[in-house]
């Protein structure tokens, strides 16, 4: 409550500035605040609670490995670090490059800009300083739908969506992002095609860590599928590193940037920005990224943070690596079967891979069935016979 | 994806039916089960549909 010489000030209106001590505790309460006063900037992230909707946004976890060369060659897959998806058209013009989980330099301070020890590092081992129309290359994470409900996507009350993120390059210029909302009902595909919308970034020094925020309009139209009406739709965000010819977003057509639209030509054409700079024209050139977030609404927030096994776990949906060992005495000839608990339950019973392992006895052991909480082996070994096999290793990819 | 050399895989005492194929993918012999959702399984069936995969049947 105001104190007596503070009234009498305000009565003499002589002091018209309200303290905190003129406030009296609890009286302002939570219906005193208007609709969305309390911004981001108020608040300290902590208290957000999980907000980034990409998943291994700083590059900490790469379950696959940390390098793989000559990815252009390899073709589209996840190598390195997890959630990132390496995808192209199988250029023909020649230039190739690795990819690696780089970790900053103990001591060197260049990328620790960012925040991040680790990023996703492109790097030209092969130039094509020319592109033939149709080739691209990009990489991007593709979102579940079903996580993406609350976006309201499809409505007047859709929600926006910020991306931000940390990018350096020896090469300059534009880089493209795009936007993908992919859908697999096939007829549904055929008639309307993939909903897009694309737009570019700069990165204006050479070997310069900058960081980048985008904004990206609700899509009003179409909205997110889900699992319930829907085979495993998602959402991709797509970072470009070079496109040519149909690959680029067209003005003079209804696939402009800045806009969303159909693309009803089968996910061949339209992907990248028409400012798009070619990554590729000399083996100096390097692309690092790291810090990705996405969140709702359109500010972009500080990077949340997580552990390495928060993020591990929330990678382990989509891949797992194991090694188990299995010794059994087999009796008479009869199939012996064994059952390995996932770490987690992943998104779909996943593909897998299985290595025979070492000091095998019998006839080891093989893959029989998978589930999205277990993997079944199977073995034989010709009756009354120990079946072994040590240090089998065993992958599981269920990814978009 | 680059597939070849697709055969399912029969179990015969648990689940009496094809529980997966198995695929070189990419070069990597994968084994995928049958589910629409597993981006490997979904990529097989359009091979298959578009008529340039076939499936073998499972070893006897």
């Amino acid at each position: 409550m105001a104190s007596n010489s503070k009234n009498l000030a305000e009565m003499l209106n002589t002091d018209v500035t309200v303290t905190a001590t003129d406030i009296a505790d609890g009286a302002v309460t939570t219906a005193k605040l208007a609709d969305d006063a309390v911004t981001p900037t108020k608040v300290t992230d902590q208290i957000i609670g999980r907000k980034n909707l990409i998943i291994n946004g700083g590059m900490q976890v790469a379950q696959r490995g940390t390098s793989q060369a000559n990815i252009c060659t390899e073709g589209n897959g996840y190598y390195t670090v997890d959630r990132w998806l390496f995808a192209e058209s199988n250029p023909t013009s020649g230039f190739d490059a690795t990819m690696t989980q780089h970790k900053a330099t103990e001591g060197a301070s260049t990328h620790r800009d960012t925040g991040q020890i680790y990023s996703l590092q492109i790097d030209v081992t092969t130039a094509a300083t020319t592109l033939t129309s149709g080739e691209y290359v990009a990489f991007d994470q593709r979102i579940e739908g079903s996580s993406l409900q609350h976006l309201q996507w499809g409505t007047s009350s859709g929600k926006s969506i910020t991306l931000s993120f940390w990018v350096y390059s020896q090469k300059t210029g534009d880089y493209s992002l795009a936007i993908k909302s992919r859908h697999n009902n096939t007829a549904f595909y055929t008639a309307n095609g993939e909903r897009r919308y694309v737009t570019k970034y700069t990165i204006n020094s050479a070997s310069t860590w900058e960081k980048k925020t985008i904004t990206i309009p609700a899509d009003t139209v179409q909205p997110i599928m889900n699992d319930l009406d829907d085979v495993d739709p998602y959402l991709s965000i797509q970072f470009g590193l070079c496109g040519a010819g149909t690959r680029l977003a067209d003005a003079s057509s209804s696939y402009a940037a800045d806009t969303w639209y159909y693309d009803t030509d089968n996910l061949i054409t339209y992907t990248l920005h028409p400012d798009q700079v070619n990554l590729f024209d000399s083996t100096s050139n390097n692309f690092f990224l790291t810090g990705v977030q996405l969140e709702v609404g359109d500010t972009a927030t500080p990077f949340e943070n997580l552990s390495y096994g928060e993020v591990l776990t929330l990678c382990e949906r989509y891949y797992q690596k194991i090694t188990p060992s299995l010794s059994v005495g087999q009796i008479a000839s009869n199939n012996m079967y064994n059952t390995f608990l996932l770490k987690n339950t992943m998104r779909e019973a996943p593909s897998t891979t299985l290595s025979s392992g070492s000091s095998v006895l019998g006839g080891g052991w093989t893959f029989n069935a998978a589930q999205d909480d277990a993997i079944r082996v199977i073995g034989s070994g010709g009756g009354n016979a120990n079946i072994r096999a040590i240090g089998m290793v065993m992958t599981c990819d269920a990814e978009l | 994806m680059n597939i070849t050399n697709a055969q399912y895989i029969f179990d015969e005492d648990i689940e009496n039916a094809n529980t997966a194929i198995r695929a070189t993918i990419d070069g990597v012999v994968m084994y995928v089960p049958l589910k629409q959702g597993n981006r490997h399984y979904a990529e097989i069936m359009r091979q298959v549909e578009e008529g340039n995969l076939t499936i073998a049947e499972p070893d006897a």
